[in-house]
């Protein structure tokens, strides 16, 4: 619980189900962005520019702004080789860094390890959503799973009469006293106990915390307003992970997907105001990134699976800028109708990992990656 | 007591044969005898089929699910919830951990319900003709990469999984014996299939390339031919540790909690002359899994191997629905309940590798824990549920309760759920504090439901609860 | 396969195709009903999945081959006046006014003819007036809308604005009686017929809802050992690799009828994956089982975006399994064009076949 407040830490955004790529990086000077997207092309009249060559997707109006700012970082065609297009695997892939076989470690999971041995905080990492995030699953580490709201977070919910839950949590805590020497029982013990402390010290986050910035009444808004909970009551937690989606869309990209990223946006521009508010943004890196692109030619109202994808990073420390080459449009140069990768994923981990976490980072990614320019 | 020792076996056998039963079912299949119960579960063609034309009616997305959950859980969880035939959804559960084949990378959930479809009809007949099945399986030939198995060029994925995860375990065989069993499968693939665009999916079809078949002599576990990939699972099933991988297996899923696999090779079973008996079982029976399965039910180790057992979330979601009740019918809001597993740690239809799961104390961490209670304290604690409101109405039948018979009454109806001292202390400590509870009038009725449902609510928090 | 059918004096032809797997815009997410609407256009009920993406009621032209158009989406999944959960039943009545059922909630909701919401009506329970899952649906000449109240085992009749007029039948499976009906038609002379799900038969009941005659009985393809998908999810799953339909009139769980001009009925026989064409007695007179040999328009451009799904094509031994129908859902005659449209529900589209009165035959030695 000692962690000084200015410890890094890591935001990452993970927009599932695969954004499409044209969409959100406009080539909007190119003229096979036209010929490829008849049917869910952005008008050139509605788009961002950000500069001769690109525009943002009209409902990343936020985002532009923090582009403006300079502190925004695009990194482009990110991906890698053989691509698989399915959901599950390329996400895995992105959590395991793992592309040629199944792995089962995450690269956060591993991040946690090293920062935590011990596991002297329990909430070093706190994921929002009902599930663990594979990116963050290694055996033994501790991850808060944050399902609903943070003030419902731990043990029987369903009691909800205050001085009986008291109560009745305090019986839950006797119960796992844990009995040396009895193996499994031991375990659950300590687990249990664990799993409570967890829920105590998260507890006090909503209490403490008090903001007068408005957050979107969307689902992202609401992960990352906890997340605000969390980081501004200094509890030490270093990597947070939530993901928006699905980006999946096949059909009806238009108005989908603009709808997608306005959430995306205007939370994430929630977010940062209220960091920066209570002077807590400086130590924040956010990671948007999604497991693909999607295909060059729209197929009469969607886009279907892809390859390459643009990832961002953004935060106070970050140098914006594009980084890396979009990759071409051009038909010879696609890979079954889709964007060939020109930067390998594991290149921004690394990138991370080195010089925001400050950790080694062949051990987790597997080997040695470009280090990419967009932090000092 | 003799009858209630009588319910605390025949829930034993439910919980472990199937996923738990209530206490009216449990009285009548006493009533029927333990192994006429037996024999029952393991002719599950006995008891009528899950009627599937309902789910499709209702969710009909169910039926080809493709590569994104939940419509594929949705099913899944549908035959979990409502089989009549729980012991053959047991073995098709127990087949899907051994011979794990996961959606992260086949993503397609319809290709793995057939794949459990397999499981569920020939799970619990001959070992050797479900291994030559499961070598055919369109979804195992993909998940291992035996499309990209050639005459000219062998990929061993399948034919090394096959040996070391399958059937025999590390140390039984050499990687020359590997290798020789990869290439007896080369040409052994599946047809292209018509791509899921525009109109959706289309199943995978087994298909033999006689002209992609290595068909040179192979020497393979000390036999030498010209073996095709049938013969090679005729030499496997033959081999002493294939009886005795096979059985360690069942023991670990059925009767108690081992070391897993990999530590097979270097630690002896906990019960060796139990192995030993299922073993000499399977060879007899020629790799008859229903012959073991009746055997090890009725046997002495599985009648004593009470709350060996740590229960997969699986066991858990299914164990608790089929408890509460009022789950059997499709209704909106399913997807998010046969994702449950999944949040505790078993992601059904898609295990984080061949290996499968790691079971035992490792389906707990922090997060599963705290997962696992709730979900089912959440069930438990809601007494317009009908199996709930039946726990109510044995409960009541007996009139006014004291704190020692809430808590008992609770436990033994949750099971019956067998404690420590410790534990059962604290449950009565806080039975205490609400005193006797009756249903004689109105207001105190009201008041008796809601200290049920908070008892049940405590107990299966419990670290005994999370046993089977 | 043949695209023509020709049977006891009657001539099906295989038009085109309509539509393509999406859940929202330009294609079908698993249709429960259809019904007609005006000038060739059909009114389609989506039941979407899980992910809530999906549901909804979609109008769309279909015309010739390759002029399919989406002219209009309401009865999104949400909350609130307009929205749904579980979409089922839609019907349209003399001035256009669509009617849909949500068979989770228990109402039905009614729009204009552009899709905006009117009004909508309904509540649980068994009592007159009560519904409980209600399925089909369909208008009268005078304006009021029959209800398949599916979880009652009933048929209701309501006024437009929801006012309970009278109801007919019961749980069971005995004359006039249902178990869990789901799709409903009427004939010119408004007589009643109904898909009696469960009792895998259609009923045909007077205007009053007196029961008049019933057609089909339960049977389906023997499961060969190993397969037992070959019902169960579609007819191209048995171990030999052939379709397998039943004989004609045996029925597994039909789920909608229609009636021609002639009075020649056809039933969506869900479970064995065809349409069955009966004479007006009820006699067996062809079956239909899909016949998609031509891309929809929509569909061509799914795979003209995705090149590797058109390399997959090329290299599949037999497209036949796609020309098929896997669990068709509705059944429709529009007697302006004598076309019969089905709802094709697993392959999220519409398989338009023309019923042809000027047939003449060829010459056998051609």
């Amino acid at each position: 619980m000692a962690a000084t407040q200015k410890d890094p830490v890591l935001v990452v955004v993970q927009l599932s189900g695969g954004n499409d790529y044209l969409n959100t990086v406009i080539p909007y000077n190119n003229p096979l962005y036209r010929d490829n997207r008849p049917a869910v092309g952005i008008p050139d009249a509605q788009v961002l520019p950000i500069d001769k060559n690109y525009a943002f997707h009209p409902a990343m109006a936020p985002l532009k702004k923090v582009w403006d700012e300079g502190k925004l970082a695009i990194l482009h065609g990110t991906g890698y080789t053989n691509s698989p297009r399915s959901h599950f695997r390329s996400m895995d892939i992105w959590h395991t860094c793992e592309p040629d076989k199944v792995g089962t470690e995450g690269w956060l999971g591993r991040v946690a390890r090293e920062y935590d041995p011990n596991k002297e905080n329990v909430i070093t990492v706190v994921s929002f959503g009902p599930s663990l995030f594979r990116a963050l699953a290694v055996p033994g580490v501790p991850v808060a799973c944050v399902a609903g709201p943070l003030e419902k977070y731990g043990f029987l919910p369903t009691v909800q009469e205050r001085e009986l839950r008291l109560k009745v949590l305090d019986r839950f805590a006797r119960m796992y006293a844990p009995v040396v020497g009895s193996g499994v029982m031991e375990y659950l013990g300590t687990t249990g106990l664990d799993s409570l402390k967890g829920a105590d010290v998260l507890k006090v986050a909503p209490q403490r915390y008090a903001s007068t910035v408005k957050y979107p009444d969307t689902p992202i808004a609401r992960k990352l307003q906890g997340i605000a909970q969390v980081h501004l009551a200094g509890l030490g937690s270093r990597i947070f992970y939530c993901d928006h989606g699905s980006f999946d869309t096949h059909a009806g990209q238009n108005p989908g997907h603009g709808t997608l990223w306005s959430a995306v946006a205007e939370g994430l521009d929630a977010f940062m105001m209220d960091l920066r508010q209570h002077d807590h943004a400086d130590n924040v890196l956010v990671l948007l990134f999604s497991e693909f692109g999607r295909r060059v030619h729209d197929n009469g109202s969607g886009t279907d699976h892809g390859a390459a994808g643009p990832a961002f990073v953004l935060g106070d420390k970050v140098k914006g800028g594009h980084y890396g080459d979009y990759p071409s449009l051009k038909a010879e140069h696609l890979v079954q109708g889709d964007l060939n990768p020109s930067m390998d994923f594991r290149s921004i981990y690394s990138t991370i990992l080195e010089k925001w976490l400050k950790v080694s980072s062949k051990p987790i990614v597997g080997r040695a990656f470009e280090q990419l320019a967009f932090l000092n | 007591m003799a009858y209630q020792d009588d319910i605390a076996l025949m829930a034993h056998l439910m919980r472990r044969a199937g996923f738990g039963a209530r206490r009216d079912e449990l009285e009548a299949r006493v009533a029927k005898g333990y192994e006429a119960t037996v024999e029952e579960l393991i002719h599950p063609e006995t008891q009528p089929p899950v009627d599937v034309y309902t789910l499709l009616r209702y969710h009909p997305a169910a039926l080809l699910p493709g590569g994104q959950p939940p419509m594929g859980n949705v099913n899944y969880m549908y035959h979990l919830v409502n089989t009549k035939r729980p012991l053959e959804e047991k073995v098709a559960l127990f087949w899907h951990h051994v011979f794990a084949t996961g959606n992260s990378k086949v993503d397609n959930y319809d290709q793995l319900l057939l794949q459990i479809n397999l499981f569920r009809e020939r799970g619990m007949g001959d070992y050797r003709a479900l291994l030559v099945e499961l070598a055919r399986n369109p979804t195992m030939l993909f998940w291992l990469d035996n499309n990209e198995n050639h005459g000219t060029a062998v990929n061993e994925n399948w034919g090394r999984e096959l040996l070391e995860l399958f059937s025999l375990g590390v140390g039984s065989y050499t990687e020359k014996d590997v290798r020789e069993a990869s290439r007896a499968f080369t040409g052994w693939t599946f047809e292209t299939k018509i791509p899921r665009l525009p109109y959706g999916r289309f199943p995978w079809k087994f298909e033999y390339r006689a002209e992609d078949h290595d068909d040179g002599e192979k020497e393979f576990l000390g036999h030498r031919g010209r073996f095709n990939g049938e013969d090679i699972i005729n030499i496997v099933v033959e081999q002493p540790a294939c009886a005795r991988f096979v059985c360690r297996h069942l023991y670990n899923f059925f009767v108690a909690d081992e070391p897993q696999v990999p530590a097979w090779s270097i630690e002896s079973p906990s019960d060796p002359k139990a192995i030993d008996t299922l073993t000499a079982t399977f060879r007899e029976s020629h790799y008859d899994i229903r012959s073991v399965l009746r055997v090890l039910f009725n046997s002495s180790f599985f009648k004593n191997a009470r709350f060996q057992h740590m229960k997969s979330p699986a066991e858990v979601v299914v164990g608790s629905l089929r408890l509460v009740g009022g789950y059997e019918m499709p209704r909106p809001g399913y997807g998010d309940l046969s994702m449950q597993p999944s949040y505790m740690g078993q992601d059904l239809l898609n295990p984080p590798s061949v290996e499968g799961w790691h079971t035992g104390q490792e389906w707990i961490n922090s997060g599963s824990l705290m997962a696992r209670i709730n979900f089912v304290a959440q069930l438990v604690g809601d007494p317009s549920l009908p199996g709930v409101r039946a726990i109510i109405d044995r409960l009541k039948a007996k009139g006014t309760l004291s704190p020692e018979q809430l808590v008992d009454g609770c436990l033994d109806l949750l099971g019956p759920v067998e404690v420590g001292a410790d534990t059962r202390r604290e449950l009565v400590d806080q039975a205490k504090e609400w005193g006797q509870i009756s249903w004689d009038r109105e207001v105190s009725a009201q008041t008796a439901d809601k200290r049920v449902g908070e008892m049940l609510q405590l107990i299966v928090a419990t670290r005994e609860y999370q046993f089977a | 396969m043949a695209l023509t059918t020709v049977a006891r004096g009657r001539v099906y032809d295989w038009s085109h195709a309509v539509g393509r797997g999406a859940a929202a815009g330009t294609g079908f997410n698993y249709p429960q009903t259809m019904c007609l609407g005006k000038g060739g256009t059909v009114i389609v009920a989506n039941r979407g999945n899980e992910n809530n993406f999906g549901m909804r009621v979609n109008a769309v032209r279909i015309g010739a081959p390759g002029e399919e158009e989406l002219l209009a989406e309401f009865f999104k999944w949400g909350e609130g006046d307009g929205r749904s959960t579980w979409p089922f039943g839609v019907a349209v009545d003399g001035q256009g006014r669509v009617y849909a059922s949500d068979e989770w909630h228990n109402t039905i909701s009614v729009f204009d003819s552009d899709g905006k919401f009117l009004r909508k009506w309904g509540k649980t329970g068994s009592g007159d007036g009560e519904l409980v899952r209600p399925a089909g649906l369909v208008c009268e000449k005078n304006g009021n809308v029959i209800v398949v109240d599916s979880g009652n085992n009933r048929l209701q009749v309501f006024t437009p604005d929801g006012k309970f007029v009278a109801k007919c039948g019961k749980g069971g499976s005995g004359d006039g009686e249902f178990n869990q009906p789901w799709g409903i038609t009427l004939d010119q002379a408004g007589n009643i017929y109904v898909a009696d799900w469960k009792n895998h038969r259609v009923q045909k009941l007077s205007p009053q809802g007196k029961f008049l005659m019933k057609i089909g009985q339960y049977g389906t393809v023997p499961v060969p050992q190993g397969a037992y998908a070959v019902t169960y999810m579609g007819p191209y799953l048995s171990t030999s690799g052939t379709p397998g339909y039943p004989k004609a009139a045996l029925l597994n769980h039909p789920t909608d009828v229609a009636v021609d001009t002639d009075g020649d009925i056809y039933v969506a026989d869900w479970g064995n994956h065809r349409v069955c064409i009966f004479d007006s007695e009820g006699s067996p007179l062809a079956t239909l089982i899909g016949d998609a040999q031509v891309m929809s328009k929509w569909g061509q451009q799914s795979i003209d975006a995705n090149p590797d799904m058109m390399k997959a094509r090329r290299r599949a031994k037999s497209l036949e399994p796609e020309f098929r129908f896997c669990f068709p859902t509705a059944v429709d005659f529009d007697p302006e064009t004598d076309r019969i449209i089905v709802a094709d529900s697993q392959r999220n589209r519409l398989q338009v076949y023309r019923k042809v009165r000027d047939y003449t035959d060829f010459q056998a030695n051609l």
